[in-house]
């Protein structure tokens, strides 16, 4: 009886040692942080990188704060409010584009965007559109009760979208300027972007190794670009519909604002 | 053996009150839910013969506690950013909701660029505000709060106020059963403005078969209106007296404003504002997009002339040769457009 024991155990032991011996799940996306070439079974424990890219604000170098006064273009100026949408951001890796799929919103309070469970890889390009797209114009207000709280196309303050026409303001630029060259900020600014014709994609270069669980990237807006070639002295305020050439002006010059830092 | 039984005894005291007390909280449950409910009662709102319907957006039909929720917001002045303006502060029933200014007056006495409209018969707009950029009553609703010279206040902070007075969430989770939010105020809002409607002026009574509503001078104005003579009914038709184009009437030479513009950007929209429709317009003096038009008679007369000539200037508007006579009687037939119910009905009152 104890030597049938003892080969039954035996057996049982011999038996388990081959069934761990021929175990060879694992991560078999080869897109994963922790991809394993020797797996053949997918153990669903990929683990995949996120990507948050942080905005920062600045003047031709120097970090752009509220109410602090810069001079851009020979004219003193200070700004109260800088905000804009990001549509739909991509990174590019191998040219194929992975995107967040969403609009958000960033302000002076809330300046970054998160890419989750990306490939892992070199991310070569970001992309996005200034602004919002077309349909998203015509088809979405702050209002819609299916808006969650807090959602980046709801009820901004200040507002980001026009009430007396159908769409969203893409970039609003809010603060003084001097008229008067004394180099004291005194008249009202007030660059109000918007309008289908002035959604523009931005691209740049990141060039960023999403190979961690969490890699950030920072992009300077540098805002002194925005005003390349305008004497904010006499022209500074545009809602778009009532001066839309300086608004054309601003928005084309904002694809030469951002950077990666 | 009396063990389990000295046990029931014991405990079934207990299971009494908890049953007690399960049902009095799911009673108490109930009665919270019932305020959650919505008052759907609907709004009784009749069409006038030969008007149009209206369209409602899904989700925003016409209901009792809709529209009483709509009213209270309505002439609340907290709307505006400092609590001193409300809607019905420009919008004033005793002038069929125009305040007589040649341009609105915001918070702070700031001077807005634009004459206040009627709202009168305002739901059966296809578009709103005079370059007809807004695409429905309750889209439009957040222009005069947000307008630096309107009531300059924010959508996410009107928000934040109204769910902080307890009365407006009870009415809120009435009309729309859910807790205030921008979807309620611009709904609300949008549904008292849709029962502003009126259809018994004495043109109305007349072309209804009492022809002594008008008087000869107005049925001979009313001949006037819709011959070729002057095409005045070409854009403004019966029932509304509007089609809704937007069209450049020849004000100006050069418009500051330039109206339909704003929203389209293209030069042969320079000037465009939308057609008003001319009920109760005796009512509603100034006039034009400006208010520039101090009476009627310089209203005829702009059209008598053929307007400043401006390069968008609709086709229709070239020089009528009206006699005096044949602008009185014009004058006369507007007059008949006015349906003094509008500035008596209570439920349109604060």
């Amino acid at each position: 009886m104890k030597t049938i024991k003892v080969i039954l155990m035996a057996l049982i032991g011999l038996t388990m040692l081959t069934l761990q011996g021929c175990d060879n799940s694992g991560c078999t996306d080869p897109d994963s942080l922790n991809f394993d070439p020797e797996a053949t079974e997918d153990n669903g424990k990929c683990d995949f990188p996120n990507l948050t890219v942080n905005f920062s604000y600045s003047v031709d170098g120097q970090e752009l704060t509220k109410g602090t006064t810069y001079t851009i273009n020979g004219t003193a100026i200070s700004f109260s409010d800088v905000q804009f949408y990001v549509f739909n951001p991509r990174v590019a890796k191998d040219g194929v584009m992975e995107a967040t799929g969403e609009t958000h919103f960033i302000s002076f309070d809330n300046r970054s965007i998160e890419f989750e469970d990306l490939t892992a890889g070199h991310k070569h390009m970001l992309m996005f559109g200034l602004g919002v797209d077309s349909t998203t114009n015509a088809t979405i207000q702050p209002s819609d009760s299916d808006l969650a709280d807090g959602a980046a196309l709801g009820p901004q303050n200040p507002s980001m979208h026009w009430g007396w026409d159908n769409g969203y303001i893409f970039l609003k630029m809010d603060g003084m300027v001097d008229t008067d060259g004394d180099n004291v900020p005194n008249a009202g600014m007030e660059f109000h972007i918007g309008k289908n014709i002035n959604f523009n994609t931005i691209a740049l270069e990141i060039h960023t190794d999403a190979l961690e669980d969490e890699v950030e990237v920072t992009v300077d807006v540098d805002f002194a670009k925005a005003f390349t070639g305008i004497d904010l002295s006499k022209d500074y305020i545009t809602h778009t519909g009532d001066f839309p050439a300086l608004a054309n002006t601003v928005i084309n010059n904002m694809k030469t604002a951002f950077a990666k830092k | 053996m009396n063990r389990p039984k000295e046990i029931f005894m014991m405990t079934f005291p207990l299971i009494l009150l908890l049953g007690v007390l399960s049902c009095l909280y799911l009673e108490s449950c109930s009665a919270k839910k019932e305020i959650q409910l919505i008052d759907s009662e609907p709004y009784p709102i009749e069409i006038p013969k030969g008007f149009p319907d209206i369209k409602i957006p899904e989700g925003n039909e016409l209901t009792k506690a809709r529209v009483a929720l709509g009213k209270k917001l309505f002439f609340d002045p907290i709307l505006s950013v400092d609590s001193s303006l409300s809607c019905g502060s420009c919008h004033l029933q005793k002038n069929a909701f125009t305040d007589l200014r040649t341009t609105s007056i915001g918070v702070e006495g700031r001077v807005g660029p634009r004459n206040t409209p009627s709202l009168v018969n305002v739901a059966f707009n296809p578009y709103f505000f005079f370059e007809g950029g807004s695409p429905s009553l309750e889209a439009q609703s957040l222009g005069p709060i947000e307008t630096f010279h309107e009531m300059d206040f924010n959508a996410a902070l009107l928000t934040k106020r109204l769910a902080a007075d307890e009365h407006y969430q009870k009415m809120a989770q009435e009309a729309y059963g859910m807790e205030m939010k921008l979807f309620v105020i611009v709904s609300a809002l949008a549904s008292f403005e849709r029962t502003l409607i009126s259809a018994n002026s004495p043109y109305d009574r007349a072309i209804n078969g009492d022809s002594s509503a008008m008087t000869p001078a107005q049925w001979r104005g009313k001949e006037l209106f819709f011959s070729d003579h002057t095409n005045c009914a070409s854009c403004h038709p019966a029932p509304l007296f509007t089609n809704f184009s937007i069209e450049n009437i020849g004000l100006e030479k050069e418009y500051q404003d330039k109206g339909r513009y704003r929203v389209t950007l293209k030069n042969e929209d320079i000037g465009k504002f939308k057609t008003p429709g001319l009920r109760n317009i005796g009512l509603t003096a100034p006039y034009m997009h400006d208010g520039s038009l101090e009476s009627l008679d310089m209203v005829i007369e702009h059209f008598n002339v053929g307007g400043l000539g401006h390069k968008n200037q609709h086709p229709l508007i070239r020089p009528l040769d009206l006699s005096d006579h044949q602008k009185k009687d014009l004058i006369a037939f507007l007059h008949a457009l006015t349906d003094q119910d509008v500035l008596l009905k209570p439920e349109w009152a604060p």
